[in-house]
């Protein structure tokens, strides 16, 4: 097999420390490039989701016709007239819908849709420009329009396939009284789809007039809400509760470490697991990808999954230089010799867990990916960290540690034959 | 014998994994009584089945400092939730004067109010008691619900008592009124949905002054508790009133849990491939322990009754199983670089184990650490993720080390003389002398075999015997 043809090669990764150090600072340097760009161009360096920043939300309310088939098609229907709202000049606000979530049932069956603000616009223009914009728009197409038929003095104005509550058939009947002179008599159909009432005499315009009362603007035709301001779900207490646990996670983590290897092992592992961070990080900001409370999760999924990795090659190389044979070997050659070792391990078990979440990536649905996409750029980034930068770290530590007390000794003896002189 | 007995217990193993799998994902009725799967009994969070919702609105004619109270009354429904056992629930401002609440896993919307209670009123009241015991109000408010920073349930004096701590401006009042009217009655007002309700109405026995009450005269801690319950219930800095209460779909869209099994189990079902293709048949060793190791895990999400899983618990679950297989993994790779070196099967995997156990515990409780870390200082969802971690540790523990060695043990006794079937191979080194030893290798495994056959844990035995014995092979 190749790889077991690789591993027989006597290979130099310490040696090469440099490599390893410059690939990941490329990508920083990339992500930063990538984030100064996005922030002069739309002002959101990171692509920051509803969670923590606030957004707005609006109601739309769809009763009895919102149902477990039609609910995929008013979804999509909503969302598009959302993204796609344009201003008076024709240009897109930039809008996101950030997730659609179904709520009641029956008459109250409504759709609740979180929005972010457009990236240009303050909450004054949110409220008075855009909001009502799109309340227009999603009323334009959630419209009913009724069918209005007429025998004699006897007029029905039929609902296809809505049902109206009390409240809309009083206010539809209102409505319809006013547009036409001398209507009475409303009532309201036993499957609650139609409206019957009495006129005579009617004008001309009569059915437009009727069908322009009666149309339903979806909006209110439950309880309705403006749209409206949300706050983050993820506050500011809740993600420093988070930042300090985690720390201090990371620093107990770090004390077993050092207690069970050596501090210089404990900071090595630290030092990877930042970087695995960072590259998660840049991973979201190079490809602009919604950073929601989900990321929090994905982050400390990585942090023990790098750690882990990092421990399996020290505990490697500290059986190694326990060994009698290592006992004159620099920290460059256990280090190299204990990479090896655990090279097959390593990629082994990359690729199990790679397997497991990559198919949460492809299967899963697109709130689930951008769970799984960060978490594989993690696993990629961790897998690296723990062969080539790490040991790196430990080896260089160690190797300057052991040459340094011997030059200073040469300077010493130098200095005694100096002064004997 | 040994091959036979062998056997038995693999099969053993087996069909106990497969009746977990059945009790998982099958729901029995039998007679009347209804078994429900192990899976269907997980509670879900909001995120992956939704739950139900309600919409407070503050209706406050004193409209100063809005924003804070408002910020505080949700920092304290928040609180309430969570001391409830609701930890993953959320709690969102709406505009400026309403609040969000989502609870998940209850389907039922006035479920809610149980959980935190009904918006009320609060107002302490001086009363009198008639003959008949019939309670009157009379007199000023003297507190309400605003005044009351917290009533607790404790004992006092060996009696149950509820403690109340009032805030400033209530301590001043509450002074004032208790110096004036002892030996008085003084009424616990609760309004809710406009009616009110006396929910206590304890006599006023010395002058509180210092703003910390006590009141006594309750049967047990219960009935304590019961009433510190009705004087925090509903109380908030600003008045709220319902506006809206009903059931709400996940926040993750409806298929997300659908679509999420299903790339577990074909992300489960590929990795026990290519453990099998890496490992032949240690890797069978390693997928019989992995679907234990799942049904061990659903089993427990079910039980444990503060889990509640949401996507973060999933991440926790994925990153455990990646651990269990890495524990795998690390073992196997022991075992073949031992098998390389020229040892007898047996002997290389019990020098496997040995060797690799040392960096699986040390990974491990490296993570468990981190775990509970979370799981003290963690709020919301990082807890969920913690509690899901550290039962998916334990178990991937308790599978990688004990089931997967003994089932290593039991498959290599029933197929002793074929090291290809688990991948083993011998090193270029070790090769020349395995060729001779060839036909040793069974009488090797046998002799081990009786050394081991008293089934004592061999990482606890001396492993000195086991190297003569490999030094033996090299003779």
């Amino acid at each position: 097999m190749k790889i077991s043809n690789l591993l027989e090669k006597d290979f130099k990764i310490v040696e090469k420390k440099k490599i390893w150090f410059i690939i990941p600072a490329c990508i920083v340097a990339v992500a930063i490039a990538v984030m100064v760009i996005f922030g002069v161009t739309t002002g959101e360096p990171l692509n920051l989701g509803m969670d923590f920043t606030g957004g707005y939300t609006i109601n739309v309310s769809l009763s009895t016709k919102l149902t477990d088939s039609t609910y995929q098609t008013y979804t999509e229907q909503v969302t598009d007239i959302i993204e796609a709202l344009k201003d008076e000049n024709g240009n897109s606000y930039g809008l996101k819908v950030a997730n659609i979530q179904r709520q009641g049932s029956g008459d109250t069956a409504a759709l609740y849709v979180k929005y972010k603000a457009a990236p240009d616009a303050d909450d004054a223009r949110m409220n008075d420009e855009i909001n009502p914009a799109i309340e227009e728009a999603l009323g334009e197409v959630f419209k009913i329009i009724p069918a209005v038929t007429s025998e004699g003095d006897n007029h029905t104005v039929t609902y296809s396939d809505f049902r109206l509550v009390d409240d809309t058939f009083k206010q539809k009947s209102e409505s319809i009284k006013a547009a036409v002179s001398g209507a009475s008599g409303f009532a309201l159909s036993d499957d609650r789809k139609s409206i019957t009432f009495t006129a005579s005499g009617v004008s001309e315009s009569f059915v437009a007039d009727v069908i322009k009362a009666a149309t339903i603007d979806d909006r209110y035709s439950g309880q309705a809400r403006k749209s409206d301001s949300v706050s983050a779900t993820v506050s500011g207490e809740l993600l420093t509760d988070a930042l300090l646990a985690i720390s201090l996670a990371i620093v107990l983590m770090l004390v077993y470490i050092a207690f069970r290897f050596e501090v210089s092992s404990g900071l090595s592992a630290i030092v990877a697991l930042l970087h695995d961070i960072i590259i998660m990080f840049s991973f979201m900001a190079i490809f602009h990808i919604e950073i929601s409370s989900t990321f929090i999760a994905a982050l400390i999924t990585i942090l023990g999954y790098s750690i882990n990795n990092t421990i399996i090659v020290f505990d490697r190389i500290r059986e190694n230089s326990k060994s009698l044979y290592y006992k004159n070997s620099t920290a460059t050659f256990i280090a190299n010799q204990s990479i090896r070792e655990t090279l097959m391990r390593s990629i082994n078990t990359s690729i199990t867990t790679l397997i497991t979440i990559a198919m949460v990536a492809i299967i899963g649905v697109p709130s689930i990916r951008v769970f799984a996409l960060p978490i594989i750029a993690g696993l990629l980034a961790g897998t690296f960290s723990s062969i080539f930068i790490s040991p790196s770290i430990w080896a260089m530590w160690k190797d300057r540690k052991r040459k340094l007390p011997k030059s200073d000794k040469e300077k010493k003896t130098e200095g005694k034959k100096a002064a004997v002189a | 014998m040994k091959k036979k007995s062998s056997i038995i217990k693999i099969a053993i193993i087996g069909v106990i994994t497969i009746i977990g799998l059945v009790l998982s994902f099958c729901t029995f009725h039998i007679g009347l009584t209804t078994f429900k799967s192990f899976g269907s009994s997980i509670k879900l969070g909001l995120d992956l089945k939704g739950g139900v919702y309600a919409v407070y609105e503050a209706n406050e004619d004193d409209d100063s400092d809005m924003n804070t109270r408002m910020n505080a009354t949700r920092t304290r429904l928040e609180r309430l939730l969570t001391s409830r056992g609701y930890s993953e629930a959320t709690v969102v401002r709406e505009g400026g004067d309403r609040l969000r609440v989502e609870v998940p896993d209850v389907d039922n919307p006035g479920a809610i109010f149980d959980i935190i209670g009904k918006p009320a009123e609060l107002r302490f009241q001086l009363s009198t008691v008639d003959a008949s015991n019939n309670v009157s109000l009379s007199g000023d408010i003297i507190l309400t619900g605003r005044n009351i920073l917290s009533a607790s349930a404790q004992y006092y004096e060996g009696k149950a008592v509820v403690a109340l701590s009032l805030n400033a401006e209530g301590t001043e009042a509450f002074s004032k009124a208790t110096s004036e009217n002892i030996g008085k009655t003084m009424a616990i007002v609760s309004t809710v949905d406009g009616k009110d309700q006396i929910i206590s109405n304890p006599t006023i026995n010395v002058a509180i002054t210092n703003g910390q009450a006590i009141i006594d005269g309750m049967a047990d801690m219960e009935a304590a508790q019961e009433l510190a319950d009705q004087i925090t219930a509903g109380q908030f800095e600003v008045k709220l009133s319902l506006l809206e209460n009903s059931t709400v779909s996940p926040t993750l869209g409806e298929q997300a849990l659908f679509y999420g099994i299903i790339a577990g189990v074909v992300g489960l079902l590929l990795v026990m491939a290519f453990l099998i293709w890496r490992y032949r048949m240690l890797g069978a060793v390693a997928s019989m322990a992995l679907l234990l190791y799942s049904v061990l895990m659903l089993f427990f999400l079910a039980v444990l009754p503060w889990v509640q899983l949401t996507l973060p618990g999933i991440a926790g679950i994925i990153l455990s199983i990646g651990m269990a297989v890495d524990a795998n993994v690390i073992i196997y790779e022991r075992i073949r670089d031992e098998f390389k070196g020229g040892k007898s099967m047996l002997a290389s995997s019990h020098a496997g184990f040995k060797k690799a156990t040392k960096a699986i515990i040390d990974s491990n409780v490296t993570t468990i650490i981190a775990a509970v870390v979370l799981l003290i200082f963690g709020t919301g969802s990082i807890r969920g993720f913690a509690i899901t971690l550290l039962v998916g540790i334990i178990l991937s523990l308790f599978t990688s080390m004990l089931v997967t060695r003994k089932l290593v043990k039991y498959f290599m006794a029933v197929l002793p003389d074929k090291p290809g079937m688990f991948s083993l191979k011998r090193g270029k080194e070790a090769e020349q002398d395995g060729n001779a030893n060839d036909g040793n290798v069974i009488t090797d495994s046998e002799v081990t075999e009786t050394t081991v056959s008293e089934d004592k844990d061999i990482a606890q035995t001396d492993v000195k015997p086991l190297e003569g014995e490999a030094a033996y092979e090299n003779i």
